[in-house]
């Protein structure tokens, strides 16, 4: 069944789809990250105009298909004279989309935290900032990680929706494939071991940096606060 | 318990309604039709002047004029036809798995299809053309290199252009018309697929046209699912496509759909 992988062109196809999945996924998550790190802060700020939009943004782009919002970009942009590449507008797509979802996640990362430790934090004499950079993002990273890790791997595979916009991942080459070759099962098969690589390598990824940071870092006491 | 003995209930009426089927595959995909007194046939909805929907929001176009035609002489009812659409990247699963019992669809007969589907004898030559915007710089193949192309999936196009063109970039779409609407908007700089349906897209404007050269003869096919059921419709079918050139039919058809497309071109070079 695997025979289809000994045809040079087979194997260059996948390699090249499987490239572009990774490629598009990897700036995706960069942006997708930095987009729900500022939203989580605005999302949790008392000031309205900060948290407001951070709030409608999170439930638009939460609550509307992912395929919609490609479609958006891909034909509704180009509609009112504004021509993106289709890579850009998947991975515009992908990082609002899935920024939205790693707000929330960060948001309740950093709620987490108890306040009580912060207002310690302030009552001792630290900085706002020292707070967050000392006592805040370490513990919060911790609760972050696993949920963050979740939220990679679904971009990653819904990227896939990406052919639907002529961008030439992975999913598009086993559409090709199977569209041009009539092998379906083969081609679809192998794009899934592919996917589940990608998708477990993430994880242990995740996992790796999660370990590392509990040794490196071991967190505060959160459940039993130190009594003063 | 219960659920289990309602399982097995359900295996069972599953497994009646299997040798249902069963039954009714014996007879040949000629003998259906004549019981049901209708060809289901696959066509496109998107390739003019072949298959597609006028307006008026009725089917027009070759291959449907063709499907009629043979309706008629197998049938005595040009009407005796049902109308499915399929695209190029979908007509060879819905042959497959014998929910059509004809395939026309603009579409080639080559060695590697064969091994699929079976074919009628041919029924029209197209080649494959390129088509570029009206303004564009690009007046033969070479010039293409390092430009987007567009081009359909699950045709012959693509292969036949990579070989005369290989440094340029190819964009696949499911559709004619979803690349077509891609090279308007400037996503692209060829699009490339038969002349004929090309010539289709030319007709009535003269904001494209097509390169002088042609990659390919595309000998377009009915195709049916490979199986020894069809193999009497088939050959109905190819006698009624021999009766058809004799008595000019054919050429009437070309003459009605195709000529008038790809000569008319009144538009300044």
């Amino acid at each position: 069944m695997l025979d289809i992988l000994l045809s040079e062109r087979v194997q260059q196809a996948f390699l090249s789809g499987w490239g572009m999945t990774l490629k598009i996924s990897a700036l995706s998550s960069v942006l997708a990250m930095g987009i729900g790190f500022l939203m989580a802060f605005c999302r949790i700020s008392r000031i309205a105009w900060l948290s407001v939009p951070a709030t409608v943004y999170v439930e638009v782009f939460r609550n509307t298909p992912l395929l919609i919002q490609l479609y958006l970009y891909y034909r509704g942009l180009q509609s009112i004279g504004i021509l993106l590449s289709p890579e850009a507008c998947g991975v515009l797509a992908l990082a609002l989309y899935t920024g939205a979802y790693i707000t929330e996640v960060f948001r309740s990362g950093i709620l987490a935290v108890p306040k009580e430790q912060l207002e310690t934090g302030v009552a001792m004499g630290l900085s706002r900032f020292s707070v967050y950079r000392l006592i805040l993002v370490p513990q919060a990273v911790q609760i972050i990680l696993p949920p963050l890790g979740n939220q990679l791997i679904s971009l990653m595979k819904n990227s896939s929706l990406l052919a639907f916009i002529t961008v030439s991942e992975l999913f598009l080459v086993i559409y090709k494939g199977s569209v041009d070759a009539f092998r379906p099962v083969e081609y679809v098969a192998i794009g899934a071991g592919l996917y589940m690589i990608t998708s477990l390598s993430i994880a242990a990824a995740i996992h790796g940096l999660d370990r590392w940071l509990k040794r490196a870092e071991p967190p505060l006491n959160m459940k039993e606060p130190v009594a003063l | 318990m219960r659920w289990v003995m309602a399982l097995v209930v359900m295996l069972g009426l599953c497994a009646c309604g299997d040798s249902g089927t069963e039954t009714s595959d014996a007879q040949t995909t000629l003998e259906k039709i004549q019981g049901r007194g209708k060809i289901q046939a696959g066509v496109k909805y998107d390739s003019k002047p072949f298959g597609y929907m006028d307006t008026d929001g009725t089917l027009k176009g070759f291959d449907i004029d063709l499907m009629r035609e043979i309706a008629q002489r197998l049938l005595g009812n040009p009407d005796a036809v049902e109308f499915q659409q399929v695209l190029s990247s979908t007509r060879i699963m819905a042959i497959h798995s014998g929910s059509l019992d004809v395939v026309a669809a603009t579409m080639t007969i080559t060695p590697e299809r064969e091994d699929i589907v079976d074919f009628s004898e041919p029924y029209y030559i197209a080649g494959q053309g390129v088509m570029v915007p009206h303004k564009s710089p690009v007046r033969d193949l070479a010039a293409l290199n390092e430009k987007r192309v567009l081009f359909v999936m699950g045709t012959t196009s693509e292969e036949n252009m990579k070989q005369a063109v290989p440094k340029a970039q190819y964009v696949g779409f499911k559709t004619s018309t979803d690349a077509l609407s891609a090279l308007r908007a400037g996503r692209g700089d060829a699009l490339t697929t038969d002349d004929t349906i090309l010539a289709g897209f030319m007709s009535g404007n003269c904001d494209y046209r097509l390169l002088p050269q042609r990659l390919s003869k595309e000998p377009y096919g009915l195709a049916f699912k490979k199986d020894p059921a069809t193999q009497s419709f088939r050959q109905a079918v190819n006698t009624v496509l021999e009766e058809m050139v004799e008595d000019g039919t054919l050429e009437k058809l070309k003459a009605k759909w195709v000529m008038p497309n790809l000569t008319g071109s009144r538009c300044p070079s």
